[in-house]
């Protein structure tokens, strides 16, 4: 079997460096000036509207007071009867627990199912975000104690509910907010699941959901940028 | 039309018998007009779209930018022991438990373990080129573990006994009717060519596989050394059911796929879809760092990762070095004229085909068993152009034909050709003499020649003999003229004196 040391060595040696040399000069940076494609100065929120429309999901505008009258509405209109709910943030969380129940649909709390069998037969999850890019149109999530990695994934369709003071303008913005120690899983999500394999033609739903809510939030408290809680 | 370009079992056409002699099957390839119009307008739809979509997205930039994301490469590889030591390191510290394998059988034999140790019956894996490499498929079931390809191409060609074609769109020398083929023949669906309804009909069989499988195998696309992260980019969805679902996530991936720190993906997964598939970003991204934490609802509770060399680090040397930057996006396969004319990528009888394939190939399986790939190429640079981390693979190619002398793999044929050339290139009265006699000669086989006609003062040659043939099989040989440049330079410039003179 083949050790870390020798492993390491080969590579060593064939570089020309001796085994275990630390100096490795600077790595270039990320420059801005070439790869921010999104500034600061744009409206994130009509951009990061667009975007996602664009990739494929569909945009639900709303304002905090409306937001659980706009699930109730939504789940009503995909006739669902048992969805996954991840844990949100405190100004959602009421209203969403109020939509879902009013809307007479059994929940799945995704933190005291253990495991992920119990998703497969709900026909929506509901998750919150960690932050969204205006840039590309892209939800990020995250998954750890209180989010699962099923709730945007398993159930055919995705709801999220994202704060508009959450969008930043680039992926470069995005980095800072997940920081050195990033949660088990970060997942960028821009559009339904789609594959072209078959002759080239765009279907949509291979794998993942088929259909990705996008419940957009305008009035948002005081909550920092990129918070998810 | 015929599932492959040669009937060659899916084993055989990426693991061919060596040395591989690429020509039966780019000659049949190259006759199979349906094969051609499919990898053809397949492969010019992307090379557009890449183009347009880069440029909307990075206007004059484009450029700056490829040559940023082949820097940041370079200098990873350049110090690759330095970046694996920390990747391993953060890893660990993460609770990944990283595995060391020199060639692909201890790869496979690693993977083999982790399934036995933990009692695994069902393996769901996402689409990863690095276990085609190894053959892991294979090695799994023969302990009885069933391996399911999720992917929804490699499901197919999986279902079907085929082989891919294409690193990024594996199924492209495949239509619907072979698909609905496949259904019925396997699954015992009815039979239906409509692309959504042959989607849910897969969907449905490998849902019920995802929710029992106890382990999940990947590749990566990137390993983050700072933080010890595994990044998966996919369009369906697969990986993240694949590696998020079972008890077990096993990956597999490849010593030059480690970048510094994540803040450098901005810059990679900028390039990887619009080079891909002209999107802005796949759909799916995930950065997984680690398996289950302790209090956390779901994901696996084991995650291996294995290490590969398997010849890499013979690339690594500082010659070939920068193949190593390779993010496998395929825009070189797109752009490729030879790629297409020979039907896709199965004629080049490895699992990396194209110009990145042309290059690598002989060089992780020895340039003694792939002689013809440093010539499948014409050299056009369109593969440099489109490259998004700017990999002179024309360079590599040239490279590699002149090892090829050095080492004497060349026919001896060519070999004695290239000398006789050498020495009348070296003496100009060798070169006049030799012109005239060839000039002499083609003009001899030539048919439509008027001399008296200066507009039909050159005819063409529709056969001419021995290895020539290969040219004139296919299309006219144009004759030179009835005076070379030179003669006409010198008689014109003799005109010149005397209009001098007269005035």
């Amino acid at each position: 079997m083949t050790t870390r040391t020798e492993f390491l060595a080969r590579v060593s040696r064939e570089l020309g460096r001796p085994a275990g040399a630390g100096s490795v000069g600077t790595c270039p940076g990320v420059d801005e000036e070439l790869v921010r494609l999104t500034g600061h100065g744009e409206d994130v929120a009509k951009l990061f509207a667009s975007r996602a429309a664009a990739a494929g999901m569909v945009v639900h505008r709303c304002a905090m007071e409306t937001l659980g009258r706009t699930v109730q509405t939504l789940l009503g209109s995909l006739g669902a009867k048992g969805v996954v709910l991840d844990h949100l943030d405190a100004p959602m969380a009421r209203s969403v627990a109020d939509a879902v129940a009013g809307a007479g649909v059994r929940v799945i709390d995704p933190v005291t199912a253990k495991g992920l069998d119990s998703q497969f037969d709900a026909e929506a999850g509901i998750t919150g975000a960690l932050s969204a890019i205006a840039e590309t149109g892209t939800l990020v999530v995250a998954s750890d104690k209180a989010r699962s990695r099923g709730t945007f994934m398993v159930p055919p369709v995705h709801v999220a509910i994202v704060l508009e003071t959450q969008i930043i303008p680039d992926m470069i913005d995005l980095w800072p907010l997940i920081g050195n120690r990033p949660s088990t899983a970060v997942t960028l999500i821009s559009g339904p699941s789609k594959t072209a394999d078959i002759e080239g033609i765009l279907v949509t739903g291979v794998h993942g959901p088929g259909a990705v809510h996008v419940v957009l939030v305008a009035d948002a408290g005081n909550l920092p940028v990129g918070g998810r809680r | 039309m015929s599932h492959a370009p040669v009937h060659r079992a899916a084993s055989e056409v990426l693991s061919p018998a060596l040395p591989y002699d690429m020509r039966p099957a780019a000659a049949v390839a190259s006759r199979n007009v349906t094969l051609q119009q499919f990898v053809n307008s397949a492969t010019e739809l992307k090379d557009h779209g890449r183009v347009s979509a880069c440029r909307a997205a990075f206007g004059e930039n484009y450029g700056a930018v490829r040559e940023l994301a082949g820097s940041i490469k370079q200098h990873t590889l350049d110090h690759l022991d330095h970046y694996l030591e920390r990747y391993i390191d953060a890893a660990t510290a993460a609770g990944v438990r990283v595995h060391f394998a020199a060639d692909a059988a201890e790869a496979n034999a690693i993977c083999v373990g982790i399934a036995k140790a933990n009692n695994c019956r069902l393996c769901v894996k996402s689409k990863s080129m690095v276990t085609e490499e190894t053959r892991l498929v294979p090695a799994l079931e023969a302990i009885g573990v069933e391996t399911l390809e999720t992917d929804l191409g490699e499901f197919i060609l999986q279902l079907d006994g085929d082989a891919p074609s294409h690193i990024v769109t594996p199924m492209i020398h495949k239509d619907r009717a072979a698909v609905a083929r496949a259904f019925v023949r396997e699954l015992g669906a009815r039979y239906t060519e409509d692309p959504p309804t042959l989607t849910a009909i897969a969907r449905e069989h490998m849902r019920k596989k995802f929710r029992k499988a106890d382990q999940g195998i990947s590749g990566a696309n990137f390993l983050i050394a700072e933080t010890g992260s595994l990044v998966l980019c996919t369009n369906e969805g697969n990986a993240d059911l694949s590696v998020g679902v079972p008890r077990i996530h096993v990956a597999l991936v490849g010593i030059e796929k480690v970048i510094p720190r994540m803040e450098h993906l901005s810059v990679f997964l900028k390039l990887l879809a619009r080079s891909a598939t002209s999107q802005a970003l796949t759909v799916y991204t995930s950065i997984i760092t680690g398996p289950r934490k302790s209090g956390e609802p779901d994901g696996p509770e084991e995650m291996h990762v294995i290490l590969l060399d398997n010849g890499r680090t013979e690339i690594l040397r500082e010659e070939t070095r920068e193949l190593l930057r390779c993010i496998r996006c395929g825009a070189c396969l797109n752009a490729c004229p030879v790629y297409r004319k020979v039907g896709g990528g199965h004629a080049y009888g490895a699992v990396y085909s194209g110009p990145i394939g042309a290059a690598i190939t002989p060089l992780l399986k020895g340039l003694a068993n792939y002689p013809d790939l440093p010539h499948a190429s014409s050299l056009c640079g369109a593969c440099f152009e489109a490259c998004p981390v700017k990999i002179d693979i024309p360079k590599q190619l040239i490279r590699l034909r002149a090892a090829m002398v050095e080492r004497r793999l060349a026919g001896v044929g060519e070999r004695g050709v290239m000398r006789v050339w050498g020495a009348i290139l070296k003496r100009p009265w060798a070169y006049r003499v030799a012109a005239r006699v060839g000039r002499a000669v083609q003009r001899s086989m030539g048919e439509g020649i008027a001399s008296s006609d200066p507009f039909a003062d050159r005819g063409w040659i529709s056969s001419a003999p021995g290895p020539l043939a290969g040219w004139t099989d296919v299309r006219d040989l144009p004759t030179p003229t009835s005076r070379s440049f030179r003669e006409w330079w010198a008689a014109r410039r003799t005109e010149d004196r005397r209009g001098e003179e007269r005035s």
